[in-house]
Order: C-alpha cells, then structure tokens, then sequence
C-alpha cells in the first residue's frame, strides 16, 4: 500500500507550466563513486536491437549457457566464454508470449519455457529441433487452455507447479509429474486473481509459494492431500505480488517480493508483516536519485553476506542502474553498473560464481562481476 | 512530478460531474470514477499495470470492515461499535465452506490480530482468499479506527488486456475539494507507474456512475 500525503496548496496553477520531468543523482560523479562500487560489464552483446528481452536463465558452469526469451516469442540460448556471447539455439516455436525460462538443476542441457499459449515446454540443448515434451492441462477441453504466467521445478526435479491468469473465473495452480509428463492436479483456491509467481523452495520439494495480482503470497504445504489442508499461510502484501524469490540470508529463509507499485518487501514466513518494507521514495534515496516516479525494481538476490536489491531509473533510455545491500532494516547503496544503455527488464545472479546478467528494453544482455 | 492536468482544469470537471448528478438525482450515491487511456503501452511486454494506492478521502464510506481480533482487540472493536469476531466465533466455523463464504459476503474487507492473522489458512481454509478478502494486519501499534479508515480510503486498480483502467475515486456526496484532492492524488500516482509517465497517457476522464465523462487530458 502507497501513501501519498497532499496539501492543498500542491495543485498550483504553474504546474501546467513544467514540462519536463527531469530525474538525476542526489550527489556530484566524485561522491558516487565514493559511495559505490563501480561496476563495469564485462560482457556486452545486443541481442536484439528492437525487442525487449524479458526473462534469463543460465547453467551454473564457469562458462555458462545462457536463454533469454525475447518480446517476438523466441527465446535465444548463448554461451558465455572469453567475455562473449555466442549463439548456439533459437527456439521459435512459442505461439504466444514466453512468461518463464529456466533451466534444470540436474542436467544444463534441459531447458523448460512457458507460454501462455497454455503449455511449459521442455527443450533439450543436444536435440534442439524440435521440443521433447510439453507440459499442458490436459482436462480443460479441446482449444481451451490456461494462460501460463510463472512455473518451476521442484528442487528433486520431480514435480512442475505452474501458476496461470483467470481462466473462467479461476487461477490456477497446475502440477505435473516431470518424469510422466503428466498433469496430477491443480489448486485453484488460494487466490482470486491472476498468479504471477510460483516458487519451490530450494531444499524442500513440499514447500511452495505462489504469489499473484491479489496481493497474497501463499505458503503450501504439498504433502497434504488437497489444497485446504497445504495452504498453510497467507501473507498480505497489500499491493500487487510481480515477483518472488527464496532468500537464504544467516541460515534463515526469506521471502522476497517485489510488487508492481516499485516496493520491496522482505518477510519471514513467521511474521506477520515484512520485516523490511523499502517503499519506492527509500530506493530512490538509498541508489541516489532524486525522482521515486522514476523508480523501477528489477530483482532481489541473497549475496554470500547480505541481500541484494537492483534497481533502475526509467529516465532517458533508463540508464541508471544499481545495487543496494540490506541489512536487517538498513539499505546501503553498493553497485553502479556502468555503461549500463536500457532499462533492465531481466537478471539472473550466481553468487557462487558472482555473475550477474541483465537484459532489458534494447534487446542488450550484459554480464557483470559486481564483487 | 509535475501534473498535465491544472487545478482550474480539475476543479472544472469535478464541478462539472458534481452538478450533472445533482440535475439528475439517482436513487443511490453515484460513484465517481477516473478513467486512463494508455498509448504506446503493449500489455505483452511491458510491466503489468496494478496496485494499491491510498487515498485522502474516504471513497466508500459504506464499507464494512470486521476486525478478528484477540481480546484486546475485540473489546476495543466492541467499544468503538465496530464488528468482531474472536477466534472462538472463527474455530465455530470449522473450516466449513458454505459458512465462510457467508462470512466473506457479509462484510468488505477485514482486519486481523497479528496472532489470528497466521492461524487464518487452518482456521477457515482458503474462504478469505477465495474472496479477495483476506485481512489486513492491525498490530497493537496501531490505531484501530485509523486503519479501518486507511483500509476504506485505499483503492485497488488494475489494467487487464485492454489499454484503459477505470477506477473509483470517491462518489457525488464528495465535495469539490476531496473529489479534486483524490483525483489529482490517483492520477499522479498512476502516472508515475508508467514508465514514460504522460506520454504513455492517451486520455484521462473523470464521470459519476450515470453522468457523461469530463475530459481532464
């Protein structure tokens, strides 16, 4: 929930005057780079100069494989080796709009996408002509489908969850078995609105959380037998959920979430509020900049000491891009990245490895070594 | 940010809504409503376009709000003449699903108890979700008639497939002042959530339920 406080005397007649919006840092070039940690990409190729690169997922390797899908429905695999990218695969067989990629976390060759043409789709890097199976409910009838907006796969490579957007008054939650392909079920409960997340936790199989348009992050227990008794907590953001993640932060579980007004929120299954709540004006304090409007979130990662927040600006082409750490309450401006040229839409992070990749609204993927 | 829209404008066009639901009294209080058209937006690809936002004056004042509370909780509901339940009156409804529902009918949103809060999915099952009504948190810190009305003056928006939004601000018992306060308050939040801010707006209206649109931009 935003608040807004406004006096009267706000709306002034010279308003109509101003017509531009200008945005720009809260201290001189010296000082930022005193304050950050000047970031610089390492690698840099423009994938697709009219199109946006919307999601990115990459293999743990040193010389990582890496998919993005693209606003065209394709999604494009790269190596990165020597500090470049290399195309190795198109997959241009999506009908509709890709929603998630990943890769499988026991063999780097398997690659699932979703779409909201109703189906996840597994790809294998060695066979890549043609898509070696498809996920999709198979119970809704003939040219009906759910639209697919977020999956994953359970950490024992098991089980496939898949969240959609109302359909026919419901949003699902989809399951299927990974290795028999086939549907087991759905929860369709939990929420009143469009699912945009769902995310296994990373040791746990059973555990899951969803989050959606209605503002609930959902807490399931999937070793019940029937959505009733796994819906185990709700917690209300108050907003409109457009991304999760499991943090491990001091051997605790987070849950981090960003909603689509631009706030973090950090919550510990626990609770019952987040502990930490960085409102849009507080991230535009913490990464220097002087408008909140302009403020965008793009995503929340657990670092080896802290928890990391990547935020831009939306002003010009989006140029400014950067890195806060959180602490507790306490939010300290960490990462510049340099030369950044778009505005970020996609990331992916490998603490183990510190790379970090971006992709955004120019169709350009960087990589960068923050630490 | 600066507004597109001047205060003569705003004030011109509430007025206008204002005296038009006054020319033709309904047999229920209109709502006023804002309506955003979008340009150079693509639902495909760019952000989704929902929130909460929080206005300055109550929209709906007719909203019921029940409090589940723990007994501090419920005996101050109870002296504020406020609807309660404690988690005795939820254990009685066993999960059961019919009985939820009817809860959830019965009133527009709730607030909970930190310690009812957690114990709501085993209590009532997914009912509350179900309905869009799951509780807010009132902690002990908090002011219970205070967030009753913060729950009341926060409005929910959300832009499907199509490129406008039509959300309620207020309705024609408002005078100009709160009506102008919560217009310009909701659409400069909204503007600042699109990228390009104004130049992703195509138009923007404001209209009682009944009553023809006023152009602001």
């Amino acid at each position: 929930m935003r608040e807004l406080e406004l006096e009267n005397s706000e709306i002034s007649a010279e308003e109509t005057q101003s017509t531009s919006d200008d945005d720009g840092d809260t201290c001189d070039e010296d000082e930022l780079s005193k304050i950050f940690k000047n970031c610089s990409p390492m690698a840099e190729k423009v994938v697709a100069p009219d199109k946006y690169i919307l999601h990115i997922a990459a293999t743990l390797e040193t010389n990582p494989n890496a998919a993005l899908s693209l606003s065209d429905n394709t999604c494009e695999v790269y190596n990165l080796s020597n500090n470049q990218f290399a195309k190795l695969h198109v997959f241009a067989e999506h009908t509709d709009v890709i929603s998630e990629i990943r890769f499988s976390s026991e063999n780097s060759n398997l690659l699932y996408t979703g779409c909201a043409d109703g189906r996840v789709r597994l790809w294998d890097l060695r066979t890549p002509r043609e898509c070696s199976v498809e996920f999709k409910d198979t119970t809704v009838g003939i040219g009906k489908f759910e639209e697919i907006t977020c999956f994953d796969v359970s950490p024992n490579n098991m089980l496939l969850a898949a969240g959609t957007n109302l359909f026919e008054g419901d949003a699902f939650m989809l399951f299927w078995d990974v290795r028999k392909h086939s549907l087991l079920g759905g929860y369709w409960e939990s929420h009143t609105d469009d699912i945009t997340q769902v995310k296994f936790h990373h040791d746990d199989p059973n555990k899951l959380i969803s989050g959606s348009v209605d503002g609930l992050i959902n807490l399931y227990d999937l070793s019940q037998n029937n959505e009733e008794d796994a819906l185990i907590d709700s917690l209300n953001t108050e907003s409109s959920v457009e991304k999760l993640r499991w943090l491990q932060h001091q051997g605790k579980d987070i849950v981090g979430c960003i909603t689509h007004t631009a706030d973090v929120q950090l919550w510990r299954t626990d609770d019952a509020q987040p502990y930490c709540h960085l409102h849009r004006a507080e991230i535009a304090k913490a990464t220097k900049r002087k408008s909140e409007e302009h403020i965008y979130v793009v995503d929340t990662y657990a670092t080896t000491n802290n928890l990391l927040v990547l935020a831009g600006s939306n002003y010009c082409d989006g140029e400014s891009f950067r890195g806060l750490s959180v602490a507790g309450k306490t939010v300290e401006p960490t990462f510049r990245f340099l030369n950044n040229k778009q505005r970020v839409r996609a990331s992916w992070f490998n603490c183990h490895t510190d790379l970090l990749l971006s992709g955004g609204e120019k169709g350009i993927i960087n990589a960068w070594k923050p630490s | 940010m600066s507004s597109k829209v001047s205060r003569d404008t705003l004030y011109e066009c509430v007025n206008g809504v204002l005296e038009h639901s006054k020319q033709k009294k309904r047999n229920f209080l209109e709502t006023v409503e804002i309506q955003i058209g979008l340009k150079n937006y693509d639902p495909q690809k760019d952000k989704r376009f929902s929130g909460t936002v929080k206005l300055k004056h109550i929209p709906r004042p007719k909203m019921q709000v029940c409090m589940l509370g723990d007994q501090q909780h419920c005996d101050e509901a109870k002296a504020n003449n406020i609807p309660y339940m404690d988690v005795e009156a939820l254990k009685k409804l066993n999960k059961n699903k019919k009985l939820v529902k009817k809860l959830a009918k019965k009133y527009d949103a709730f607030l909970a108890s930190e310690a009812l809060i957690k114990q709501i999915p085993r209590l009532l099952g997914p009912g509350l979700n179900k309905a869009g009504k799951f509780p807010g948190l009132l902690s002990h810190q908090e002011s219970m008639t205070q967030k009753i009305d913060e729950v009341k003056a926060t409005i929910k928006f959300q832009m499907k497939k199509v490129l406008c939004l039509s959300v309620a601000v207020g309705h024609v018992d408002m005078t100009a002042d709160e009506l102008v306060q919560n217009v310009h308050l909701a659409i400069n939040f909204l503007v600042s959530l699109l990228k390009k801010h104004w130049q992703n707006v195509r138009s923007l209206h404001v209209k009682s339920s009944m009553g023809p649109p006023q152009r602001l931009y």
